[in-house]
Protein backbone atom coordinates (compact mmCIF):
# COMPACT_ATOMS: atom_id res chain seq x y z
CA UNK A 1 0.00 0.00 0.00
CA UNK A 2 1.38 3.58 -0.72
CA UNK A 3 2.16 5.40 2.35
CA UNK A 4 3.40 9.21 2.75
CA UNK A 5 7.15 7.88 2.37
CA UNK A 6 6.82 7.05 -1.28
CA UNK A 7 6.23 10.71 -2.54
CA UNK A 8 10.36 11.00 -0.73
CA UNK A 9 11.24 9.85 -4.06
CA UNK A 10 12.40 11.49 -6.71
CA UNK A 11 11.15 9.13 -9.32
CA UNK A 12 7.99 7.30 -9.42
CA UNK A 13 6.85 4.37 -11.76
CA UNK A 14 3.26 6.00 -13.39
CA UNK A 15 1.27 3.31 -11.32
CA UNK A 16 1.82 4.21 -8.26
CA UNK A 17 0.91 7.38 -8.67
CA UNK A 18 -2.24 6.46 -10.28
CA UNK A 19 -2.15 4.11 -6.73
CA UNK A 20 -2.05 6.69 -4.80
CA UNK A 21 -4.30 9.08 -6.68
CA UNK A 22 -7.03 6.36 -6.08
CA UNK A 23 -5.96 5.48 -2.84
CA UNK A 24 -4.24 7.79 -0.96
CA UNK A 25 -5.60 10.68 1.27
CA UNK A 26 -5.34 14.12 0.44
CA UNK A 27 -2.23 15.09 2.18
CA UNK A 28 -0.59 12.10 0.10
CA UNK A 29 -2.27 13.27 -3.00
CA UNK A 30 -0.99 16.29 -2.34
CA UNK A 31 2.75 14.78 -1.55
CA UNK A 32 2.67 13.22 -4.89
CA UNK A 33 1.87 16.03 -7.23
CA UNK A 34 4.28 17.87 -5.56
CA UNK A 35 6.93 15.51 -6.14
CA UNK A 36 6.11 14.41 -9.37
CA UNK A 37 5.49 18.21 -10.85
CA UNK A 38 8.76 19.34 -9.19
CA UNK A 39 10.88 16.68 -10.82
CA UNK A 40 8.99 17.07 -13.99
CA UNK A 41 9.47 20.77 -13.79
CA UNK A 42 13.50 20.11 -13.11
CA UNK A 43 14.14 18.15 -15.99
CA UNK A 44 11.72 20.25 -18.28
CA UNK A 45 8.81 17.69 -19.33
CA UNK A 46 5.97 19.52 -19.72
CA UNK A 47 4.37 16.29 -20.69
CA UNK A 48 5.34 14.88 -17.67
CA UNK A 49 2.92 17.54 -15.79
CA UNK A 50 0.02 16.63 -17.53
CA UNK A 51 0.46 12.61 -16.82
CA UNK A 52 0.64 13.78 -13.10
CA UNK A 53 -2.54 15.93 -13.46
CA UNK A 54 -4.32 13.20 -15.42
CA UNK A 55 -3.10 10.42 -12.51
CA UNK A 56 -4.41 12.60 -9.82
CA UNK A 57 -7.29 13.80 -11.36
CA UNK A 58 -10.56 14.53 -9.47
CA UNK A 59 -14.31 13.67 -9.53
CA UNK A 60 -15.63 16.61 -11.96
CA UNK A 61 -17.24 19.24 -10.10
CA UNK A 62 -15.33 19.45 -6.79
CA UNK A 63 -13.71 23.17 -5.77
CA UNK A 64 -11.14 22.22 -2.99
CA UNK A 65 -9.40 25.65 -2.19
CA UNK A 66 -6.19 25.49 0.56
CA UNK A 67 -5.15 28.76 2.51
CA UNK A 68 -1.62 28.56 4.04
CA UNK A 69 0.15 31.15 5.93
CA UNK A 70 3.60 31.80 5.06
CA UNK A 71 3.78 33.47 8.28
CA UNK A 72 6.47 36.06 6.30
CA UNK A 73 8.65 33.17 5.33
CA UNK A 74 9.96 32.30 2.24
CA UNK A 75 8.95 29.03 3.13
CA UNK A 76 6.31 27.36 0.83
CA UNK A 77 3.27 26.20 1.77
CA UNK A 78 3.34 27.39 5.48
CA UNK A 79 1.09 26.60 7.74
CA UNK A 80 -2.32 25.37 6.96
CA UNK A 81 -5.20 28.24 8.07
CA UNK A 82 -8.02 27.22 5.70
CA UNK A 83 -9.31 24.61 3.86
CA UNK A 84 -12.95 23.88 1.96
CA UNK A 85 -15.83 24.70 3.68
CA UNK A 86 -13.66 25.75 6.91
CA UNK A 87 -15.28 29.29 8.46
CA UNK A 88 -13.93 32.71 7.57
CA UNK A 89 -10.70 33.48 9.74
CA UNK A 90 -10.29 37.15 10.97
CA UNK A 91 -7.06 37.70 9.08
CA UNK A 92 -8.01 39.58 5.59
CA UNK A 93 -5.30 37.84 3.10
CA UNK A 94 -6.67 34.31 4.04
CA UNK A 95 -10.14 35.31 3.65
CA UNK A 96 -9.69 36.87 0.55
CA UNK A 97 -7.50 34.12 -1.08
CA UNK A 98 -10.45 31.73 0.19
CA UNK A 99 -12.74 34.00 -1.73
CA UNK A 100 -10.76 35.47 -4.53
CA UNK A 101 -10.18 31.53 -6.25
CA UNK A 102 -13.40 29.92 -5.26
CA UNK A 103 -14.94 33.16 -7.46
CA UNK A 104 -12.26 32.21 -10.46
CA UNK A 105 -12.99 28.23 -9.35
CA UNK A 106 -16.37 29.01 -10.00
CA UNK A 107 -16.53 31.23 -13.20
CA UNK A 108 -14.31 29.12 -15.54
CA UNK A 109 -16.45 26.09 -13.80
CA UNK A 110 -19.92 27.62 -14.99
CA UNK A 111 -18.76 30.13 -17.79
CA UNK A 112 -16.53 27.34 -19.83
CA UNK A 113 -17.14 24.14 -18.08
CA UNK A 114 -13.77 24.12 -16.89
CA UNK A 115 -13.05 22.02 -13.56
CA UNK A 116 -10.10 23.94 -12.12
CA UNK A 117 -6.48 25.15 -13.31
CA UNK A 118 -5.71 22.02 -15.37
CA UNK A 119 -9.42 20.90 -16.28
CA UNK A 120 -9.16 17.92 -13.76
CA UNK A 121 -9.65 19.23 -10.53
CA UNK A 122 -6.92 20.29 -9.37
CA UNK A 123 -6.57 21.68 -5.87
CA UNK A 124 -5.97 25.09 -5.50
CA UNK A 125 -3.54 26.37 -3.26
CA UNK A 126 -2.61 29.60 -1.71
CA UNK A 127 -0.17 30.65 0.61
CA UNK A 128 -0.65 34.49 1.69
CA UNK A 129 1.95 36.62 3.88
CA UNK A 130 4.61 35.09 1.99
CA UNK A 131 8.46 37.26 2.59
CA UNK A 132 8.67 40.34 3.93
CA UNK A 133 7.08 42.98 2.39
CA UNK A 134 6.79 41.64 -0.57
CA UNK A 135 5.20 43.69 -3.58
CA UNK A 136 4.24 40.53 -5.70
CA UNK A 137 1.76 37.47 -6.36
CA UNK A 138 2.57 34.52 -8.10
CA UNK A 139 1.50 31.53 -9.78
CA UNK A 140 4.45 29.34 -9.15
CA UNK A 141 3.90 26.69 -11.22
CA UNK A 142 2.18 24.47 -8.61
CA UNK A 143 0.81 27.23 -6.17
CA UNK A 144 -0.73 30.56 -5.50
CA UNK A 145 1.49 33.02 -3.55
CA UNK A 146 0.78 36.47 -2.05
CA UNK A 147 2.81 39.03 -0.69
CA UNK A 148 1.41 41.74 1.79
CA UNK A 149 3.01 44.87 -0.11
CA UNK A 150 4.88 47.18 1.31
CA UNK A 151 2.60 49.41 2.36
CA UNK A 152 4.49 52.44 1.14
CA UNK A 153 3.41 51.65 -2.82
CA UNK A 154 1.53 48.98 -2.53
CA UNK A 155 -1.37 47.29 -0.71
CA UNK A 156 -1.76 43.51 0.02
CA UNK A 157 -1.78 41.68 -2.99
CA UNK A 158 -5.32 39.47 -2.39
CA UNK A 159 -6.99 42.86 -2.09
CA UNK A 160 -8.22 42.74 -5.68
CA UNK A 161 -10.38 39.46 -7.07
CA UNK A 162 -8.77 40.13 -11.03
CA UNK A 163 -5.64 40.32 -9.46
CA UNK A 164 -6.37 36.25 -8.03
CA UNK A 165 -8.15 35.91 -11.51
CA UNK A 166 -5.04 36.89 -13.47
CA UNK A 167 -2.41 34.50 -11.48
CA UNK A 168 -4.89 31.51 -11.60
CA UNK A 169 -5.19 32.37 -15.38
CA UNK A 170 -1.31 31.80 -15.32
CA UNK A 171 -2.09 28.04 -14.52
CA UNK A 172 -4.67 28.04 -16.82
CA UNK A 173 -2.42 28.83 -19.35
CA UNK A 174 0.39 26.70 -18.02
CA UNK A 175 -1.93 23.69 -18.83
CA UNK A 176 -2.95 24.60 -21.89
CA UNK A 177 -1.21 27.08 -24.54
CA UNK A 178 1.57 26.82 -21.99
CA UNK A 179 3.00 30.40 -23.75
CA UNK A 180 6.53 30.59 -23.19
CA UNK A 181 6.98 33.34 -20.82
CA UNK A 182 9.39 36.05 -23.09
CA UNK A 183 8.59 38.56 -25.53
CA UNK A 184 5.49 38.32 -27.70
CA UNK A 185 4.23 34.92 -26.32
CA UNK A 186 4.84 35.78 -23.08
CA UNK A 187 2.81 39.10 -23.58
CA UNK A 188 0.06 36.96 -24.92
CA UNK A 189 0.52 34.98 -21.33
CA UNK A 190 0.09 38.15 -19.49
CA UNK A 191 -2.44 39.34 -21.46
CA UNK A 192 -4.93 36.20 -21.28
CA UNK A 193 -4.27 36.41 -17.57
CA UNK A 194 -5.27 39.98 -17.76
CA UNK A 195 -8.47 39.25 -19.23
CA UNK A 196 -9.90 36.60 -17.13
CA UNK A 197 -8.84 38.24 -14.17
CA UNK A 198 -11.24 41.29 -15.51
CA UNK A 199 -13.61 38.60 -16.79
CA UNK A 200 -13.87 36.82 -13.35
CA UNK A 201 -13.93 40.15 -11.39
CA UNK A 202 -17.30 41.49 -14.47
CA UNK A 203 -18.91 38.25 -13.80
CA UNK A 204 -18.91 38.67 -9.48
CA UNK A 205 -19.74 41.80 -9.90
CA UNK A 206 -22.30 41.27 -12.74
CA UNK A 207 -21.06 44.01 -14.86
CA UNK A 208 -21.37 44.36 -18.46
CA UNK A 209 -18.63 45.50 -21.10
CA UNK A 210 -20.21 49.07 -21.09
CA UNK A 211 -20.11 49.07 -17.21
CA UNK A 212 -16.87 47.75 -16.48
CA UNK A 213 -14.17 50.03 -15.80
CA UNK A 214 -12.02 47.97 -17.84
CA UNK A 215 -9.00 48.26 -15.04
CA UNK A 216 -6.57 45.85 -13.62
CA UNK A 217 -5.57 45.83 -10.16
CA UNK A 218 -7.93 48.68 -8.57
CA UNK A 219 -7.23 48.91 -4.96
CA UNK A 220 -3.60 47.73 -5.14
CA UNK A 221 -1.76 50.91 -5.29
CA UNK A 222 -2.23 52.72 -1.67
CA UNK A 223 -2.95 56.37 -1.38
CA UNK A 224 0.48 57.73 -2.09
CA UNK A 225 0.58 56.73 -6.05
CA UNK A 226 -1.02 58.37 -8.25
CA UNK A 227 -2.86 56.16 -10.43
CA UNK A 228 -6.04 54.61 -10.70
CA UNK A 229 -4.98 50.79 -11.02
CA UNK A 230 -2.10 49.18 -12.26
CA UNK A 231 -3.10 48.64 -16.60
CA UNK A 232 -5.89 49.85 -18.68
CA UNK A 233 -7.43 47.70 -21.47
CA UNK A 234 -9.41 50.63 -22.39
CA UNK A 235 -6.74 53.12 -22.50
CA UNK A 236 -3.03 51.23 -22.43
CA UNK A 237 -0.52 53.24 -21.33
CA UNK A 238 -2.83 55.65 -18.15
CA UNK A 239 -3.22 53.55 -15.83
CA UNK A 240 -0.60 55.75 -13.96
CA UNK A 241 1.66 58.70 -13.59
CA UNK A 242 3.56 58.85 -10.15
CA UNK A 243 6.87 60.61 -9.38
CA UNK A 244 7.67 57.18 -7.71
CA UNK A 245 6.14 54.86 -9.71
CA UNK A 246 6.68 56.65 -13.02
CA UNK A 247 4.04 56.22 -15.64
CA UNK A 248 2.89 53.48 -16.94
CA UNK A 249 4.60 52.53 -20.30
CA UNK A 250 2.00 50.38 -22.44
CA UNK A 251 1.73 50.47 -26.08
CA UNK A 252 -2.29 50.35 -27.30
CA UNK A 253 -0.98 49.89 -30.96
CA UNK A 254 2.17 48.28 -32.96
CA UNK A 255 3.64 51.36 -33.80
CA UNK A 256 4.49 51.99 -30.10
CA UNK A 257 5.56 48.27 -29.59
CA UNK A 258 8.23 48.07 -27.03
CA UNK A 259 11.46 46.79 -27.65
CA UNK A 260 13.47 46.01 -24.47
CA UNK A 261 15.05 43.12 -22.34
CA UNK A 262 14.00 43.84 -18.86
CA UNK A 263 10.40 42.11 -18.28
CA UNK A 264 11.39 39.22 -20.28
CA UNK A 265 10.89 41.03 -23.57
CA UNK A 266 8.46 44.00 -21.46
CA UNK A 267 5.64 40.94 -21.39
CA UNK A 268 3.89 43.44 -19.00
CA UNK A 269 4.48 46.03 -21.55
CA UNK A 270 3.13 45.06 -25.02
CA UNK A 271 0.66 42.92 -23.62
CA UNK A 272 -1.47 46.55 -23.48
CA UNK A 273 -1.77 45.98 -27.26
CA UNK A 274 -3.59 42.78 -27.29
CA UNK A 275 -5.74 43.93 -24.38
CA UNK A 276 -6.87 46.47 -25.75
CA UNK A 277 -7.99 44.27 -28.75
CA UNK A 278 -10.33 42.19 -26.20
CA UNK A 279 -11.93 45.79 -24.69
CA UNK A 280 -12.72 46.47 -28.53
CA UNK A 281 -14.11 43.24 -29.32
CA UNK A 282 -15.92 43.41 -25.86
CA UNK A 283 -17.29 46.57 -26.09
CA UNK A 284 -18.13 46.52 -29.79
CA UNK A 285 -20.41 43.28 -29.14
CA UNK A 286 -22.21 44.79 -26.04
CA UNK A 287 -23.92 43.08 -23.00
CA UNK A 288 -21.56 40.13 -20.81
CA UNK A 289 -18.00 40.34 -21.89
CA UNK A 290 -17.25 36.72 -20.72
CA UNK A 291 -19.74 35.41 -22.67
CA UNK A 292 -19.50 36.02 -26.70
CA UNK A 293 -15.62 37.63 -26.70
CA UNK A 294 -14.57 35.78 -23.36
CA UNK A 295 -15.78 32.18 -25.15
CA UNK A 296 -13.32 33.34 -28.42
CA UNK A 297 -10.44 34.51 -26.00
CA UNK A 298 -10.93 31.12 -24.15
CA UNK A 299 -11.10 28.77 -27.24
CA UNK A 300 -8.18 30.64 -28.67
CA UNK A 301 -6.16 29.49 -25.45
CA UNK A 302 -7.10 26.56 -25.03
CA UNK A 303 -7.51 25.09 -27.86
CA UNK A 304 -5.42 26.85 -31.06
CA UNK A 305 -2.09 28.31 -29.81
CA UNK A 306 1.16 26.74 -28.74
CA UNK A 307 3.93 27.78 -26.96
CA UNK A 308 5.95 30.27 -29.26
CA UNK A 309 2.63 31.96 -30.91
CA UNK A 310 3.09 35.34 -31.26
CA UNK A 311 0.39 38.10 -31.88
CA UNK A 312 -0.17 37.34 -35.57
CA UNK A 313 -0.91 34.20 -34.54
CA UNK A 314 -3.31 35.32 -31.86
CA UNK A 315 -5.04 37.58 -34.01
CA UNK A 316 -5.69 34.92 -36.53
CA UNK A 317 -6.95 32.32 -34.07
CA UNK A 318 -9.24 34.81 -32.47
CA UNK A 319 -10.36 35.11 -35.68
CA UNK A 320 -10.58 31.52 -36.58
CA UNK A 321 -12.15 30.97 -32.95
CA UNK A 322 -14.83 33.37 -33.90
CA UNK A 323 -15.83 31.86 -37.00
CA UNK A 324 -15.98 28.47 -36.02
CA UNK A 325 -18.13 29.24 -32.94
CA UNK A 326 -20.56 32.04 -34.62
CA UNK A 327 -19.56 31.59 -37.74
CA UNK A 328 -17.85 33.09 -40.89
CA UNK A 329 -18.66 36.19 -41.22
CA UNK A 330 -20.53 36.67 -37.88
CA UNK A 331 -20.70 39.98 -36.31
CA UNK A 332 -18.43 38.64 -33.44
CA UNK A 333 -15.98 37.45 -36.26
CA UNK A 334 -16.08 41.21 -37.32
CA UNK A 335 -15.36 42.72 -34.60
CA UNK A 336 -12.47 40.52 -33.96
CA UNK A 337 -11.22 41.76 -37.09
CA UNK A 338 -11.94 45.02 -36.69
CA UNK A 339 -10.35 45.53 -33.11
CA UNK A 340 -7.32 43.64 -34.51
CA UNK A 341 -6.87 45.90 -37.50
CA UNK A 342 -7.29 48.89 -34.93
CA UNK A 343 -3.86 47.73 -33.16
CA UNK A 344 -2.16 47.83 -36.66
CA UNK A 345 -2.25 43.60 -37.29
CA UNK A 346 -4.12 42.70 -40.21
CA UNK A 347 -6.25 38.91 -40.16
CA UNK A 348 -3.38 36.60 -42.21
CA UNK A 349 -6.72 35.17 -43.86
CA UNK A 350 -9.80 36.66 -43.73
CA UNK A 351 -13.26 35.57 -45.65
CA UNK A 352 -14.17 37.59 -48.34
CA UNK A 353 -16.61 35.86 -49.96
CA UNK A 354 -19.27 33.89 -47.88
CA UNK A 355 -21.71 34.33 -45.42
CA UNK A 356 -24.93 36.75 -44.86
CA UNK A 357 -22.92 39.35 -42.50
CA UNK A 358 -20.18 40.01 -44.86
CA UNK A 359 -18.70 43.05 -44.97
CA UNK A 360 -17.45 44.12 -48.16
CA UNK A 361 -14.36 46.45 -48.52
CA UNK A 362 -15.54 49.60 -50.16
CA UNK A 363 -13.86 52.09 -52.35
CA UNK A 364 -11.63 54.69 -50.19
CA UNK A 365 -12.25 57.14 -52.48
CA UNK A 366 -15.60 59.23 -51.98
CA UNK A 367 -17.11 60.85 -55.27
CA UNK A 368 -20.51 62.81 -54.13
CA UNK A 369 -22.07 61.74 -58.15
CA UNK A 370 -23.53 58.57 -58.81
CA UNK A 371 -21.74 55.42 -57.59
CA UNK A 372 -22.94 53.77 -61.49
CA UNK A 373 -19.51 56.14 -62.02
CA UNK A 374 -17.33 54.19 -60.13
CA UNK A 375 -15.24 51.41 -61.56
CA UNK A 376 -16.40 47.98 -60.84
CA UNK A 377 -14.88 46.43 -57.70
CA UNK A 378 -12.49 43.96 -58.59
CA UNK A 379 -13.73 40.81 -57.39
CA UNK A 380 -17.17 41.57 -59.53
CA UNK A 381 -15.89 39.99 -62.68
CA UNK A 382 -14.37 36.91 -61.01
CA UNK A 383 -18.06 36.70 -59.00
CA UNK A 384 -19.79 37.01 -62.80
CA UNK A 385 -17.22 34.25 -64.03
CA UNK A 386 -18.44 32.04 -61.35
CA UNK A 387 -22.19 32.51 -62.34
CA UNK A 388 -21.60 31.43 -65.32
CA UNK A 389 -20.19 28.38 -64.57
CA UNK B 1 32.63 48.38 -5.98
CA UNK B 2 29.40 49.53 -7.52
CA UNK B 3 26.17 47.20 -8.02
CA UNK B 4 23.25 48.33 -9.67
CA UNK B 5 20.35 46.58 -9.87
CA UNK B 6 16.99 46.59 -11.80
CA UNK B 7 14.23 44.51 -10.88
CA UNK B 8 11.38 44.68 -13.49
CA UNK B 9 7.95 42.37 -14.25
CA UNK B 10 6.25 41.04 -10.90
CA UNK B 11 2.10 41.19 -11.28
CA UNK B 12 2.44 45.40 -11.51
CA UNK B 13 5.41 45.05 -13.93
CA UNK B 14 6.44 48.21 -12.70
CA UNK B 15 10.08 48.65 -13.16
CA UNK B 16 12.84 49.60 -10.10
CA UNK B 17 16.03 50.69 -10.18
CA UNK B 18 18.77 50.84 -7.32
CA UNK B 19 22.25 51.52 -7.13
CA UNK B 20 24.79 51.44 -5.08
CA UNK B 21 28.76 52.31 -4.71
CA UNK B 22 30.95 50.86 -2.50
CA UNK B 23 32.89 54.33 -2.02
CA UNK B 24 30.41 56.46 -1.13
CA UNK B 25 29.98 53.89 1.80
CA UNK B 26 31.39 54.27 5.32
CA UNK B 27 33.58 51.32 6.43
CA UNK B 28 31.33 48.49 7.95
CA UNK B 29 28.94 48.94 5.41
CA UNK B 30 31.58 48.61 2.37
CA UNK B 31 32.76 45.73 4.03
CA UNK B 32 29.64 44.13 4.34
CA UNK B 33 28.31 45.03 0.37
CA UNK B 34 31.58 43.51 -0.35
CA UNK B 35 30.93 39.99 1.71
CA UNK B 36 27.69 39.79 0.36
CA UNK B 37 28.12 40.13 -2.95
CA UNK B 38 31.66 37.30 -2.50
CA UNK B 39 29.38 35.22 -0.97
CA UNK B 40 26.49 35.40 -4.03
CA UNK B 41 29.13 34.85 -6.50
CA UNK B 42 30.43 32.30 -5.06
CA UNK B 43 27.40 30.04 -5.44
CA UNK B 44 26.48 28.31 -8.70
CA UNK B 45 24.36 31.24 -10.64
CA UNK B 46 20.95 29.41 -11.93
CA UNK B 47 20.09 30.27 -15.69
CA UNK B 48 17.25 32.34 -16.32
CA UNK B 49 14.27 30.61 -15.77
CA UNK B 50 11.14 33.03 -16.66
CA UNK B 51 8.41 32.37 -14.96
CA UNK B 52 4.73 34.34 -14.56
CA UNK B 53 4.86 37.11 -12.69
CA UNK B 54 8.27 36.53 -11.16
CA UNK B 55 10.60 39.23 -10.32
CA UNK B 56 13.40 39.72 -12.99
CA UNK B 57 16.71 41.24 -11.38
CA UNK B 58 19.30 42.58 -13.67
CA UNK B 59 22.46 42.58 -11.68
CA UNK B 60 25.42 44.55 -12.41
CA UNK B 61 28.64 44.27 -10.16
CA UNK B 62 31.54 46.57 -11.74
CA UNK B 63 30.23 46.22 -15.26
CA UNK B 64 29.87 42.48 -15.32
CA UNK B 65 25.69 42.11 -15.86
CA UNK B 66 23.83 38.58 -14.69
CA UNK B 67 19.98 37.80 -14.75
CA UNK B 68 18.33 36.15 -12.34
CA UNK B 69 14.42 35.14 -11.62
CA UNK B 70 12.61 35.54 -8.49
CA UNK B 71 11.65 31.69 -8.51
CA UNK B 72 14.81 30.43 -8.54
CA UNK B 73 17.02 33.02 -6.28
CA UNK B 74 19.88 31.26 -4.22
CA UNK B 75 19.60 32.45 -0.32
CA UNK B 76 22.97 34.08 -1.49
CA UNK B 77 21.67 36.40 -4.04
CA UNK B 78 18.27 37.17 -2.04
CA UNK B 79 20.59 38.76 0.71
CA UNK B 80 22.54 40.79 -1.59
CA UNK B 81 19.77 42.01 -3.34
CA UNK B 82 17.50 42.52 -0.45
CA UNK B 83 20.69 44.75 1.09
CA UNK B 84 21.36 46.44 -2.25
CA UNK B 85 17.64 47.14 -2.70
CA UNK B 86 17.04 48.43 0.94
CA UNK B 87 20.22 50.41 1.07
CA UNK B 88 19.70 52.63 -2.09
CA UNK B 89 16.19 53.19 -1.64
Amino acid sequence: MPDSRICRCSIIPPHIFRNIAEHGDDQQRAQARHMLEESAEVRGERRALSLVSDALALPAGEKRRTIYDAQHTRVLPGKLVRGEGAKPTKDAAVDEAYDGSGATYDFYKSIYKRNSIDGRGLRIDSSVHYGVNFSNAQWNGRQMLYGDGDGKLFNRFTAALDIIGHELTHGVTQYTAALEYRDQSGALNEHFSDVFGILVKQHKLKLTAAKSDWLIGVGLFTKQVHGAAVRSMKAPGTAYDDKVVGKDPQPAHMKNFAKITADNGGVHVNSGIPNHVFYRVATMLGGKAWEVAGQIWYDTLTRRLTRDSNFQACADATYAAAGERYGAGSAPQHAVFDAWKAVGIDISAPIVASGPRLKVAKPTFTMPTAAAEVPMMPEAPARTRAARK
Amino acid sequence: MRVSIERSGGFAGIAVRREVDGASLDELEAATLERLVHDAVSVPQPLPRPMPDAFQYDVNIDGHARTLIETDLPPEWERLIEWVMRRAE
